[in-house]
C-alpha cells in the first residue's frame, strides 16, 4: 500500500477499517449459515411441521439480514465497537448501502490519484473480483451437478484460493477461513458422501457461513482485546 | 496557470497548504464522512490541535461538523463541503504543476 497515493491509501484504510472489527463478516457468515440451512433442510429428511418450520425461519431471517446487511453492521458496530478506534463511512457504502458488488463500484477519489494510478488500481481490482468470482461460483455450481464427492474439497480449496487472492496485500490474511475451507470440503467430502444436488450445496454453504461467523467473532474478540474504549469522546 | 508558472505558487491555498490540515482535508476527500476519533487516529495529532484544525477549516466553508450520537456516544461528524472538495482539488492541480506531474485532466 505503500507506493500508492495517500488520497488512495486514506481511501483503502477506510475500507479496512470498516471491516477490521470483524462484524461485517459475521454478519455475512449467518446469512450464508441461514442460506445454507434452509437449503439443506429443505431437500432433507421426510416434512415434518417442526423442519418446515425451521426452513421458513432460516429464508425469513436471511431474507433481511441479506438485503440490509450494512445497516446491520453498522447499527452493530454503535452498540459494541463504537467509539474505540471511531467511525468512519466509506465512499462505496455512503453512495448505495446495499451495492451488491461493492468491490466493483468506483473508487470515488480518482481526480485525486496520479494519472495511470485509478487505472492500474481499477484493472488490478476488477481482475480480483473476477478471478474470485470464478473460483467460488463454478466449484459451488459444479457440486451441485457433479456427483464425484471430491469436487468438495476441490470447492474447498477453490473458495481458499479465492479468499487468499482477495486478501493478499490488501488485509489482514483471515486465519481461520484459509484452512478452513478445504477442511470443510474434505470433511463433507470423507464424511458425508450421501448428500448430493441442493442438499450438498447447501450443506457446503451453511458450513462456509459458520465458518465466516468463527472467523468474524475472533476478529471482534481480538479487536475489542486490542482497542479499549477511550476515556474521553468528545472533543 | 500564468506564463511565469512560478507566481502560481503564491496563489496555492494556505489554508489546505499547512501539513496537519492538508492530512484531515486528504482523509476527508476519499471518505465521505469521518468522526473526531477516527481523524484523530490517522492523523496522530492531540485533540486540541485536531479540534483547532477543524474548526479553521469550518470557518472557511471547507468542513461540515455536525454533532450527533451514535448509541448513546456522542459522534462528531467531519466531512467535506462541495467548495472543500473544489479546493482541495485545486491545491492538487497546483501541486501537480510545481512538481512537473502531468494533469488528470490529460488522461
Amino acid at each position: 500500500m505503500k507506493d500508492l497515493s495517500p488520497t488512495l491509501q486514506a481511501k483503502l484504510r477506510s475500507s479496512l477499517h470498516w471491516s477490521a472489527d470483524g462484524i461485517s463478516l459475521l454478519v455475512g457468515g449467518l446469512a450464508c449459515l441461514l442460506f445454507g440451512s434452509g437449503m439443506f433442510l429443505s431437500r432433507y429428511g421426510t416434512e415434518t411441521p417442526l423442519r418446515i418450520f425451521l426452513i421458513i425461519l432460516c429464508f425469513v431471517l436471511w431474507f433481511p439480514i441479506s438485503l440490509r446487511h450494512s445497516q446491520i453492521v453498522e447499527w452493530l458496530k454503535s452498540r459494541i465497537t463504537y467509539p474505540r478506534t471511531g467511525y468512519v463511512l466509506p465512499p462505496y457504502l455512503a453512495e448505495n448501502k446495499s451495492h451488491p458488488l461493492a468491490l466493483a463500484a468506483p473508487l470515488g477519489c480518482e481526480d485525486a490519484m496520479p494519472p495511470g494510478e485509478w487505472q492500474r488500481v481499477r484493472k488490478d481490482r476488477n481482475r480480483r473480483v473476477l478471478l474470485m468470482f470464478a473460483l467460488i461460483a463454478l466449484p459451488l455450481s459444479a457440486m451441485t451437478y457433479v456427483h464425484n464427492r471430491w469436487i468438495l474439497f476441490a470447492a474447498g480449496i477453490a473458495m481458499s484460493v479465492a479468499l487468499w487472492i482477495g486478501t493478499w496485500n490488501v488485509q489482514r490474511l483471515p486465519w481461520v477461513l484459509l484452512p478452513g475451507f478445504p477442511l470443510l470440503g474434505l470433511y463433507m467430502t470423507i464424511s458425508a458422501p450421501e448428500f448430493v444436488g441442493v442438499q450438498r450445496f447447501g450443506l457446503f454453504f451453511a458450513g462456509s457461513g459458520a465458518l465466516l461467523v468463527l472467523q468474524g467473532a475472533l476478529s471482534l474478540f481480538q479487536f475489542l482485546h486490542r482497542n479499549p474504549r477511550p476515556f474521553s469522546l468528545t472533543p | 496557470m500564468s506564463d511565469n508558472g512560478i507566481k502560481d505558487l503564491s496563489s496555492l491555498d494556505r489554508l489546505i497548504h499547512e501539513p496537519a490540515r492538508l492530512m484531515i482535508m486528504t482523509i476527508l476527500y476519499a471518505v465521505k464522512e469521518a468522526d473526531f476519533v477516527y481523524l484523530q487516529r490517522e492523523c496522530g495529532l492531540t485533540q486540541g490541535n485536531l479540534s483547532s484544525h477543524l474548526s479553521k477549516l469550518e470557518e472557511a466553508g471547507y468542513l461540515l461538523i455536525s454533532k450527533t450520537f451514535k448509541g448513546k456516544y456522542p459522534l462528531t461528524l467531519c466531512s467535506l463541503t462541495r467548495a472543500g472538495r473544489q479546493a482541495f482539488e485545486s491545491y492538487l492541480a497546483k501541486m501537480r504543476f510545481v512538481t512537473g506531474q502531468p494533469s488528470n485532466n490529460s488522461r
